[in-house]
């Protein structure tokens, strides 16, 4: 992080690359995990690996329950880098006419919060949704195709 | 902006007849063939829409009096798979993506405050090539060889065992030469907003539709490309005997269905997203105050944009796929209602908050709430895997769809066309009128498909042509019958109030409605350039902080001259002005390079010999395009402003600035990405379904060669790279030495794989295997062909002293695309040789 001197006064900031990193990473780690998600689904159904029992679970859905919740993490995590550093920006003047790098920079780490925090739940619903499920399905068959 | 120019006008010198001389559309039918201002563009786009959905919708009533009654034999069954396909394809290809385009080619810029797009020549090529393959696509329902296999064209049905006639042929050739026009819109309408908006525009300022406008564009980008591989690949299908889709050989008809939903879905939240942004403009205007939530409005914008990315399986929950799969796109189809769901509650906030006008514009907003709103609810029902079972390929999913799109697009449509018609024609539409057509348009429409969710409880399925009688099915059909002659009276009384409200309307001004975007700062309808100085902006809605002024000095004004077509550059996030972007002018090559294009989209229905003539066709029209006027050798000219301006696009990265051409190669390759992807995928898809691979007696692939060959092509980057660092520095030998080796090494990995393949056992008509690597090769081998052809016009240039350490974009621009084909060989390489032995 970096201190920069705005037109109005000095805040405390993600240099350029971070910020494009904390705006993009919830959406586009979605849809990387959507992918791997459906392909290793996919996969083990059709070639029937990974399908041997991890703690009572099909190794398939075991990585898939670690590579969710880590993901997921991983997004609150950037959401709170962001919410870390948006508490930390001079107040707005609410009118939208204050200094515009200024408010470009509060609305981009706003940007950050708000996908991160929308992405981690897309993310983890499906799972926690299925929970119960992966108990019966556990007990009734270990990885129904 | 320190470096900024006095904005003192010359004395003497009448600016707006300057300004009007320089960016006016010569007179004359070459003249209006020639144009490319973005209004003459946007205008013929949103008009050729209208004619098609026009089309699309005498197609539907025909369809709708043959279904009013069981057993009726208007229509024989045939025409009626020609005429569902030609309504879909219409409606989706040809009206929904292009209308909403063209309502952004024309408004974005004004709303931005440009003087034109970035790339306006490009713009006329997208329409042509639009027109051209809407017009050849409705030729081919004259002669009874329209296509039969539904908009989605699945396969088997379309392939050439079971569609053996031209009809299909119609489809693939023109859907991949439309995507063509979506796509080189989509590049413009991205670089555009990027580079041009006005000074001050920072992205927090940019207005709504503006933003559904950018992130539709970059939507394009992504979804169009494998719909493109997909619609290649039925074609090479049914024209040189490959078996992508054919099971019999290793193919996979899922693969289709994967391709085409990519696409398909992300399509309909294109032709959403830019009608949510409709309703944005015109909300805050008729409730008379700012939009409530425009942070959220935006993210919701950007979040639709990557949702339904993740939805596209949910069309094919039938096809048999395991049900753990299909649960992540339930959960992302039931997600989507969240940013949908903030862009309804910012809009009824705003409508609460306001002091709401109750006009034509606002009507059809309302009517977008209702509609919408039932169709997101039946959105979310058919997201339920158990649910969508019961109903699919009923007319319970034609009731969703029609909420979804008519409700979603086509209301929101009329309300920009009611709000803005004042602006593109200098007069108001009838408001009586008006309000006749939306009552007309909401009964007529919910008599229409509200009654076809019971149809498709009680079982009829979509795509018959007829019915027995006592199924219970009549009744309602008659119904829905009858609703489409009322919405169809409610778009002829449209049709009739736009053409006398365009002569006889009563004068609108410059701002009817009180509205606080740019495009109302300029006159109706705008002249030429737009505006006489460019504006500067400090919020979402300028015109409500600040009085209007287009009347002050211009000349000046950023170093802009007004003898040629100069419009401003501003930098990517905050818009703070850095060059000075020289457009093109008139000229009639784009409408030539279309129907070159054209001729050879359709030589490979016909005659696979015809097409190496088109594309030498292209080539010199290209060429020709792009080679310098005279007027544009002298460096003077390059440089020529006023002091202390800004530098033009040509030398500006001589500067440090990268102009708007350099932006375009960046998306022109991020397409081309997305192209090899989709390629890749297939390969990976055909090989996850066979048991052995290669598939039949194919050996693996030799390794030695074709590493070598790599080499050879990964070394290719490296002259290229000294050529565009010595003319940097005003080194033309290195320059001129670089592009030759560069060139030697690119045709030698040309050679070296022609001896390769001319050594291959197989070809692409052996198997499924056989067909993606020979198809993956060639297209590859095609682009290194090209990179060579482009490399030759800039040797010529190279050789003749066109670039030096100032002028060398062209360079940069080549070296870019060079980068890219030798790069993109490392996965292709990896997936074709190397992945048989791994996996």
């Amino acid at each position: 992080m970096t201190v920069y001197e705005d037109s109005e006064e000095e805040f405390e900031r993600l240099s350029p690359v971070q910020l494009w990193l904390v705006v993009a990473s919830g959406p586009v780690i979605w849809a990387i995990h959507l992918v791997v998600s459906y392909a290793l689904v996919t996969l083990s159904c059709m070639w029937g690996f990974l399908q041997f029992l991890i703690i009572g679970m099909a190794a398939a859905r075991f990585i898939l329950v670690v590579f969710t919740v880590a993901v997921t993490l991983f997004m609150l995590y950037v959401g709170y880098v962001a919410f870390s550093n948006w508490r930390k920006l001079p107040a707005s003047n609410g009118d939208g006419l204050g200094a515009p790098e200024q408010d470009r920079y509060r609305f981009m780490i706003f940007s950050a919060i708000a996908l991160n925090g929308l992405f981690a739940i897309i993310t983890l619903l499906p799972r926690l949704l299925c929970g119960y499920r992966w108990v019966l399905s556990t007990r009734l068959s270990p990885w129904r195709c | 902006m320190a470096n900024i120019a006095s904005t003192v006008d010359r004395p003497g010198i009448d600016v707006a007849q300057s300004l009007e001389r320089t960016w006016q559309t010569p007179p004359g039918l070459i003249g209006w063939l020639s144009a490319v201002n973005h209004r003459a563009i946007g205008a013929r786009y949103i008009a050729t829409g209208l004619l098609f959905f026009a089309l699309a919708g005498i197609a539907a009533i025909l369809m709708r009096i043959q279904l009013a009654w069981s057993e009726l034999d208007i229509i024989n069954p045939d025409l009626y798979n020609q005429l569902f396909t030609m309504h879909g394809t219409t409606m989706m290809f040809l009206f929904a993506v292009p209308i909403m385009e063209g309502v952004g080619i024309y408004f974005m810029p004004l709303m931005i405050g440009t003087r034109d797009m970035a790339f306006p020549r490009l713009n006329a090529f997208g329409y042509y090539v639009y027109l051209l393959a809407g017009v050849v696509l409705w030729f081919s329902l004259l002669i009874n060889s329209a296509p039969d296999g539904g908009w989605f064209a699945y396969v088997p049905l379309t392939g050439p065992q079971f569609s053996p006639g031209l009809g299909i042929d119609f489809y693939v050739t023109l859907i991949t030469f439309l995507e063509v026009a979506a796509l080189v819109a989509a590049v413009e309408l991205i670089v555009t907003v990027f580079k041009q908006r006005a000074p001050g525009m920072s992205i927090n300022r940019i207005p709504l539709f503006v933003w559904a406008i950018l992130v539709m564009a970059f939507m394009i980008v992504f979804a169009m490309p494998p719909l493109m591989v997909g619609s290649v690949e039925l074609m090479l299908d049914r024209t040189v005997a490959t078996h992508f889709f054919n099971p019999v050989a290793g193919g996979q008809p899922l693969l289709w269905q994967h391709l085409f939903w990519f696409f398909g879905h992300p399509e309909v939240y294109i032709i959403l997203v830019p009608a949510l942004g409709i309703v944005s403009a015109v909300v805050p205007t008729f409730a008379r105050r700012p939009i409530v939530g425009y942070t959220p409005l935006v993210l919701s914008f950007v979040a639709i944009g990557f949702l339904s990315f993740g939805l596209w399986v949910h069309h094919m929950f039938a096809a048999g796929l395991p049900v753990l799969g299909l649960s992540f796109f339930t959960v992302a189809s039931i997600m989507i209602a969240i940013p949908s769901g903030v862009q309804i509650f910012a809009t009824l906030a705003t409508m609460w908050h306001g002091k709401v006008v109750y006009q034509t514009p606002m009507l059809f907003v309302t009517g977008f709430i209702i509609i919408f709103v039932l169709g997101g609810i039946t959105g979310v029902m058919v997201a339920s895997v158990p649910f969508d079972w019961q109903i699919h390929d009923t007319y319970f999913v034609v009731a969703h769809f029609h909420y979804v799109l008519i409700g979603g697009a086509v209301f929101p449509l009329f309300a920009g066309l009611y709000y803005w018609f004042p602006k593109l024609t200098g007069r108001m539409l009838d408001e009586r009128l008006g309000k006749w057509q939306f009552w007309l348009m909401f009964i007529g429409f919910n008599v229409a498909f509200f009654i076809m969710h019971f149809t498709g409880f009680i079982g009829m399925p979509r795509r018959i042509y007829t019915y027995l009688p006592g199924l219970g099915w009549d009744i309602p059909n008659l119904i829905a019958t009858a609703g489409t002659f009322i919405l169809a009276a409610g778009t002829v009384l449209f049709a009739a109030n736009a053409l006398w409200s365009r002569q006889h309307g009563q004068p609108a001004g410059d701002n009817p409605w009180g509205a606080g975007t740019l495009e109302w700062a300029t006159a109706s309808p705008p002249p030429p350039y737009n505006f006489r100085h460019i504006p500067i902006v400090n919020d979402h809605n300028p015109l409500w902080t600040v009085a209007p002024d287009d009347s002050g000095p211009a000349y000046g004004q950023f170093g802009l001259l007004h003898e040629r077509r100069e419009t401003l550059g501003t930098s990517l996030l905050d818009a703070v002005p850095e060059q000075r972007v020289i457009l093109g002018g008139p000229t009639i090559i784009p409408l030539l390079t279309a129907l070159a294009v054209a001729f050879t989209f359709v030589a490979m229905m016909i005659d696979l010999v015809l097409v190496p003539i088109g594309a030498l066709m292209v080539f010199f029209l290209i060429v020709a395009w792009h080679w310098p006027q005279p007027e544009d050798w002298p460096m003077s000219n390059a440089r020529a402003g006023p002091p202390g301006a800004l530098p033009t696009s040509i030398v500006s990265s001589s500067q440090g600035v990268r102009p708007p051409i350099w932006w375009g190669m960046l998306f022109l390759l991020l397409i081309e990405g997305v192209v090899f992807a989709s390629l890749i995928s297939s390969y990976f898809y055909l090989r996850s379904a066979a048991e052995v691979w290669p598939l039949g007696n194919i050996e693996r692939p030799e390794l030695l060669l074709p590493s070598i060959n790599a080499l050879i092509l990964l070394a290719s980057s490296v002259p290229i790279y000294f050529a565009d660092q010595g003319i940097r520095k005003g080194n033309r030998t290195r320059l001129k030495l670089g592009l030759i080796i560069s060139f030697l090494l690119g045709a030698t990995f040309l050679v070296l794989k022609f001896i390769e393949y001319s050594n291959l056992d197989y070809n692409w008509a052996t198997n499924a295997y056989g067909s993606i690597v020979w198809t993956i090769t060639g297209f590859h081998s095609a682009h290194v062909f090209s990179l060579l052809l482009k490399t030759v016009v800039i040797g010529v240039l190279a050789f003749q002293g066109y670039f030096n350490e100032e002028r060398n974009v062209g360079v940069q621009v080549n070296g870019l695309y060079w980068h890219f084909v030798v790069l993109v060989w490392i996965p292709l390489f990896a997936t074709i040789y190397l992945s048989p032995y791994v996996l």
